[in-house]
């Protein structure tokens, strides 16, 4: 019995865990104060607007971006703080530096969400403009619904991906 | 029986005779010669219908220098069957003041004809102009005809006599170079052609050929182009120096910024001026102001208009504020999140142990 919990008692003292609490806690932070702090998200928002705006191009769009917005004579879209991912991103990256596993890993798996997440908002906001321009009837279902349901679905997945994965157990000392 | 047929024999001839008479007028009127009175008339150009499928020729050899000979033609038609009697014709320019010709129809003209005159007009002397040319038929009144209002014709083509010297036509518009309306700020396009429409080449001379002062509340750029001779910005003035062959042209294009401060409603108004020296004496004494070709005036400025720039329609909304998660999603999102985040720590648990 004091074997079992000198052992609980040693696992509360372990670093790993300790530093694992602590970075989550500044993922925390960090993203607070990203979400906060008008020059970077605007940047952000910008940058976002400009990648979607690009990509709309590319497709045949004569589509100008302007700040944050990406419109054309059809449609525009605006790119406000909601719209970047921000929690999405942060909620993924919080499960990932809180799980337990090695920094090589946890590495991957930052990689691999913030990725993926831009990744597939991109996409979310070129399939929201084709939708607003040929189906608007269809836009507040689409983006209420269909879209926050793919990317509930989609982080949850990368996520257990990562952890089933590259999140394995790290070494003991 | 016999009393009878010598009573229808008797009608019979009665009759004949009546019927002969009857017919008479209508035997006798075929072979009548018209009694109706002739009309002469000047067709417009290019009208058919004339004796033997002839068409109308009232025309000119077009423009010439001053000394150049014109040819005109001119087709007189008797529209009625009567005859005309001789009779003259008169061709004369600048309304009917001046005299060209005139020829007499010395056969007169029979009914249902017509006839082809040629005139040929010497301008030497004419001053330098646009003329209207007008041909009239019996002049002298000899001819009684059923319509005395349509012997005379104004042709339809001006007759343009050049000077024998440079005669430079200016034409300058002015064009949004995004199109459209012109707001504060925008870039103008000025395009000034110079048409050399004298008989002498304009030479270039020791002064500008073209000048034109910009106006305020625009700026030069450096866009300035000419298809010959020098054009350049000099402070806040377009000159252009060089030549021009006689029926030659040169285009000069540039380009100015209309001021951001400019009030919105400010009519901004110019003109350039093509000076030459026409008499060769050195001085430059011909000055010809610019002409805007979009307006019927004649050597007026041209002229633009300082519009407010609309307000961009807003665009549609629909995902303008829609968030990757409503407060729903995120709740969700993280429950879901912790409730993978615990099962994956139990099954490394369970795997480990």
């Amino acid at each position: 019995m004091r074997e079992v919990r000198k052992r609980h008692l040693r696992s509360l003292c372990d670093r790993r865990i300790w530093l694992s609490a602590v970075a989550a806690a500044c993922a925390v932070a960090l993203l607070v104060w990203i979400g906060g702090n008008d020059a970077v998200m605007d940047g952000v928002q910008r940058g976002l607007a400009r990648v979607t705006g690009g990509i709309l191009n590319l497709l045949g769009h004569r589509t100008v971006v302007t700040g944050s917005t990406v419109s054309s004579e059809a449609f525009g879209i605006t790119v406000v703080t909601a719209c970047t991912g921000l929690f999405t991103t942060g909620l993924f990256l919080i499960a990932v530096i809180a799980f337990p596993a090695g920094w090589t890993s946890k590495l991957i798996g930052v990689g691999l969400g913030v990725g993926g997440i831009f990744l597939l908002n991109v996409v979310r906001l070129v399939s929201l403009y084709y939708i607003g321009v040929h189906l608007p009837g269809l836009l507040d279902p689409a983006h209420q619904l269909v879209w926050q349901s793919v990317l509930i679905v989609f982080a949850v997945a990368l996520w257990l991906l990562w952890a089933g994965r590259w999140a394995h157990a790290p070494k003991r000392a | 029986m016999i009393d009878r047929l010598r009573v229808a024999g008797r009608w019979g001839r009665i009759l004949s005779i009546v019927a002969a008479f009857a017919l008479l007028p209508v035997v006798g009127l075929a072979d009548d010669p018209c009694t109706k009175r002739p009309d002469l008339w000047l067709p417009p150009d290019g009208t058919p219908g004339l004796a033997n499928g002839g068409i109308s020729v009232q025309e000119t050899t077009g423009d010439v220098c001053q000394g150049g000979e014109v040819t005109i033609t001119v087709t007189i038609d008797n529209l009625s069957c009567g005859d005309a009697v001789p009779f003259d014709v008169t061709v004369t320019y600048d309304g009917t003041t001046k005299l060209i010709g005139t020829q007499r129809v010395e056969g007169g003209l029979p009914g249902c004809e017509y006839i082809v005159l040629t005139f040929v007009w010497d301008t030497t002397g004419v001053p330098a102009g646009e003329y209207d040319i007008v041909a009239c038929a019996d002049t002298g009144h000899e001819v009684t005809e059923l319509n005395e209002t349509n012997n005379c014709l104004t042709m339809e083509t001006d007759l343009w006599i050049r000077p024998n010297e440079p005669l430079i036509e200016v034409e300058k518009s002015a064009v949004d170079t995004d199109g459209g309306a012109i707001y504060p700020g925008n870039t103008i396009r000025y395009e000034a052609v110079l048409r050399n429409e004298g008989c002498a080449d304009l030479e270039d001379g020791p002064e500008h050929e073209f000048t034109d002062a910009l106006p305020a509340g625009v700026t030069s750029t450096p866009h300035i182009t000419a298809t010959a001779g020098t054009a350049a910005f000099e402070g806040d003035e377009v000159v252009w120096d060089g030549s021009i062959p006689a029926g030659g042209a040169v285009t000069i294009k540039y380009r100015v910024t209309v001021d951001a401060e400019v009030e919105v409603g400010t009519e901004i108004c110019n003109q350039g001026f093509a000076h030459w020296d026409g008499d060769g004496d050195g001085s430059y004494e011909g000055h010809e102001p610019s002409d805007d070709p979009d307006t019927p005036a004649e050597d007026d400025p041209t002229c633009f208009t300082v519009e407010e720039e609309p307000d961009r329609p807003a665009p549609m909304s629909g995902t303008i504020d829609a968030p990757t998660l409503s407060e729903w999603g995120m709740i969700a999102l993280a429950s879901l999140f912790a409730i993978a985040f615990v099962w994956r720590l139990i099954r490394r648990r369970a795997v480990a142990a």
